[in-house]
């Protein structure tokens, strides 16, 4: 792999990859990629209807970045960058299809989809963490999408609340009402997995 | 079991509502999802890579049909061929068992004539039905970005590559 400026050779802070990206370098983008695919994608399974969703905008948000990488003008980091533009597609793709029941439309072809929180329930020290995220997904998707956006990203990603709020278009004040009642609603609807 | 620490990856600590015991589940649940990778990012992974590399940054301005309006006639809409290229890779890949490998939009001074799509077939696919529905999806694409600005258009399927496909390998191996 031979980069026109090198930039994926070792660990290239992010703004030299979006530089190098900028130039024409693909190696370059595909590093964002990795680094930041995996994140963004676990967000959109979370607040989109299924998978096939999920993929489609994620899909558009890093063709997005990749067209738009002009855009981006070092404000912000890359990571918040990239959430924001999958924010938009996700917001894009509620408006072309509204969801209907959120906790019905797990993603479908998901092995952990549609578990039941009531299930087997017990202390959580004996918990795996495959049940926990099994659990969690299922409180999450009774939030409403601001409040689980904002528990995701800050909890989740590590994202501070003012990052927050320009990801979601919002005041940080929003955001930190958002996450109290986030987290107020997790706390309620987790409690039977306390032990 | 894998143990999970109860601070969120930001290291903020968590401020809970609730009692101690939530708080203490919320961090390891935020912990536990953090490490947590989607089974399905594999797949997703390869069709953003594919997706990107079909997105030139390159742009050519192709005509659009505008709403006819009797006091706006001079205006325009024009659309980038890549917005078109990208538009057409998820549909044709919606469509089909095809994968794109790449698009060309063909244009006469701005005026979308056709495209050629280049895609992956799968192994024993039927080859006709394959490029129809490649064929169909592209055009219904292409009236639907554009709009009836030409009704003349060609659209070029070529078969330059042919994949096994993985689930299906995986079942035959079972």
């Amino acid at each position: 792999m031979t980069s026109g400026v090198g930039a994926v050779e070792g660990r290239a802070l992010d703004g030299e990859l979006v530089r190098a990206a900028r130039l024409g370098d693909r190696l370059a983008f595909e590093e964002l990629l990795s680094r930041h695919g995996p994140g963004l994608y676990r967000y959109a399974v979370r607040s989109t209807r299924n998978v096939a969703d999920a993929q489609d905008v994620v899909q558009e948000a890093f063709v997005g970045a990749w067209r738009g990488l002009d855009g981006f003008d070092g404000r912000s980091s890359v990571r918040t960058w990239l959430f924001a533009i999958l924010h938009r597609k996700i917001v894009d793709q509620h408006r072309r299809r509204p969801p209907e029941d959120p906790v019905a439309e797990l993603p479908d072809d998901d092995p952990h989809a549609r578990p039941s929180v009531g299930s087997s329930p017990g202390p959580f020290e004996t918990t795996s963490s495959a049940e926990l995220v099994r659990a969690l997904d299922v409180a999450l998707r009774k939030l409403p999408y601001r409040q689980r956006a904002c528990w995701i990203l800050v909890e989740v990603d590590g994202l501070t609340q003012p990052e927050v709020a320009r990801v979601l278009g919002m005041t940080p004040d929003a955001v930190r009402g958002q996450l109290f009642r986030g987290r107020r609603a997790l706390a309620e609807l987790m409690r039977e997995w306390q032990g | 079991m894998k143990p999970v620490s109860a601070t969120t990856p930001g290291g903020q600590p968590p401020t809970d509502p609730g009692p101690q015991g939530a708080s203490d589940l919320l961090a390891r649940s935020a912990r536990a999802l953090a490490e947590h990778e989607e089974s399905t990012w594999t797949q997703t992974r390869s069709r953003v890579l594919g997706a990107v590399r079909l997105a030139s940054r390159g742009r050519v301005l192709l005509e659009a049909a505008m709403p006819v309006r009797p006091d706006r006639l001079s205006d325009r809409l024009q659309v980038s061929d890549q917005v078109l290229v990208s538009a057409m890779a998820v549909a044709v890949e919606h469509a089909s068992e095809a994968r794109p490998l790449r698009i060309e939009v063909h244009d006469r001074d701005g005026v979308c004539t056709g495209a050629s799509v280049h895609v992956s077939a799968p192994y024993g696919a039927r080859l006709d039905e394959l490029a129809e529905e490649v064929r169909a999806a592209a055009l219904a694409t292409i009236t639907e970005v554009l709009g009836d600005v030409d009704s003349g258009r060609k659209v070029d399927v070529h078969v330059d590559e042919v994949h096994i496909d993985e689930a299906h390998v995986a079942g035959d191996d079972r």
